[in-house]
């Protein structure tokens, strides 16, 4: 895990530094607090963070107030190191955002302790966020999840101007395949798609569950006939690349696909949008399934 | 005895490799923190002057004994009512002069802790 120090005097730097190494975690130095804002703003941001309380500029109690008025719902465990003592520096630090205080000097297997507490923390707001998050039997997105990056794709194609893609897929005859091979024969067929899904996708692509069999893929720059390529690598694999359960019985399936490639001029919304995708689907369906359609 | 020999091998695992390298880093420091201290008390900036006694404070709490650390905070506290109140540096500056007295004393002990 990954623990970020923030203090202004080299020396204390290099000694947290040398020590939280020791204990496992992997060191993320800044001087100052701008420089952590900046790590803390990138994709691999740590979560477990020691900030000391003076420091030119940007003071702790205020590094901490900023990182508590973030929006994207990330956790920071922050531990607040500080020459300060009593009572009242304890109630201030608190009061802006920090979980834990030690006051210098400290003794470093406090510090070490301390640390263990605030990473089990992370550890465990990481699974609760996984759980939330994430489709129980699939481990691709959820609903929640997905309609969250969903908006925030949208927002970034407006943003950059850049192109933005949505394909629902759905599984077809899916009651068949439940009535067939009993739940635990579907299970293991929604967890082969969703594989065949994430090998022919791009790293920056999401999937989400959105429903029973059905599922959301958001393409990022890209358009719909790069979507349409992307679609049907995937109708493909599936239709020939069939679920085993073991060395007598597979399962063979094939799949629909709807597209929409977001439009800024006719979408005037993220529900609209995917209604224009949704509706391709239900043409696939309509015109014989195993097969893609994009919208207009 | 000013330094905290314990602090400094629990600090660094008793790794003498390591306590070289952070000795040598404070000691390359300690001049450039003296100086601004000296400089801010000179120019009567009691608010550069807190800012000052602070950094070395906070370098010297990887080494120093705590009853040490605590002078310069009793330092750190006489530069800032100093810059509230308007009162005289007088008391700061003889404070300051018994810690760089020992401060020397606490460089001596680091090096030879450290084999520098």
């Amino acid at each position: 895990m990954d623990v970020l120090i923030v203090d202004d005097d080299a020396i204390t730097r290099f000694a947290l530094s040398a020590a939280v190494e020791e204990w496992g975690f992997v060191p993320v130095l800044a001087e100052n607090a701008d420089q952590a804002l900046k790590t803390l703003a990138t994709e691999t941001t740590p979560h477990l963070l020691i900030i000391d309380w003076s420091m030119p500029g940007m003071s702790g109690p205020d590094l901490c107030k900023t990182i508590r008025k973030r929006e994207d719902g990330q956790f920071f465990y922050i531990l607040m190191l500080t020459g300060k003592e009593g009572n009242e520096a304890i109630i201030e630090a608190m009061e802006a955002g920090a979980d834990d205080f030690l006051s210098k000097p400290f003794d470093h297997r406090v510090l070490k302790v301390r640390i263990a507490a605030g990473s089990r923390i992370v550890r465990l707001e990481q699974t609760l966020n996984q759980l939330a998050s994430r489709d129980a039997l699939t481990q691709c997105w959820n609903r929640r999840m997905i309609d969250e990056l969903f908006a925030n794709s949208i927002a970034e194609s407006t943003r950059k101007r850049s192109k933005f893609s949505v394909m629902v897929l759905d599984i077809d005859h899916f009651k068949r395949v439940n009535d067939t091979f009993g739940h635990s024969g579907g299970d293991a067929a929604l967890k082969h798609v969703v594989n065949i899904l994430n090998t022919n996708l791009r790293e920056y692509d999401q999937v989400g569950r959105y429903g029973g069999e059905e599922f959301v893929i958001l393409l990022p720059a890209t358009d719909r006939n790069e979507a349409w390529g992307v679609a049907e690598r995937i109708r493909s694999a599936i239709q020939f690349q069939p679920t085993i359960l073991n060395d007598d019985l597979k399962i063979e399936l094939t799949v629909s696909i709807g597209i929409a490639e977001f439009d800024r001029s006719r979408d005037a919304n993220q529900s609209a949008f995917f209604e224009r995708a949704d509706k391709a689907l239900y043409t696939a369906k309509q015109t014989g399934r195993n097969r893609i359609i994009c919208s207009e | 005895m000013i330094l905290d020999e314990a602090r400094v091998q629990d600090m660094t695992r008793n790794n003498t490799k390591l306590i070289a390298s952070i000795s040598q880093l404070f000691l390359n420091e300690l001049p450039d923190m003296i100086a601004n201290i000296e400089r801010a008390y000179n120019q009567n900036d009691c608010s550069a002057l807190a800012n000052a006694v602070h950094r070395l404070k906070s370098a010297l709490g990887n080494f120093a004994s705590k009853s040490y650390y605590d002078e310069f905070s009793q330092l750190e506290s006489l530069a800032l009512n100093a810059s509230t109140e308007g009162s005289s540096l007088a008391e700061w500056f003889a404070a300051w002069t018994v810690a760089k007295l020992k401060l020397e004393q606490m460089v001596n002990e680091l090096k030879s802790m450290a084999g520098i």
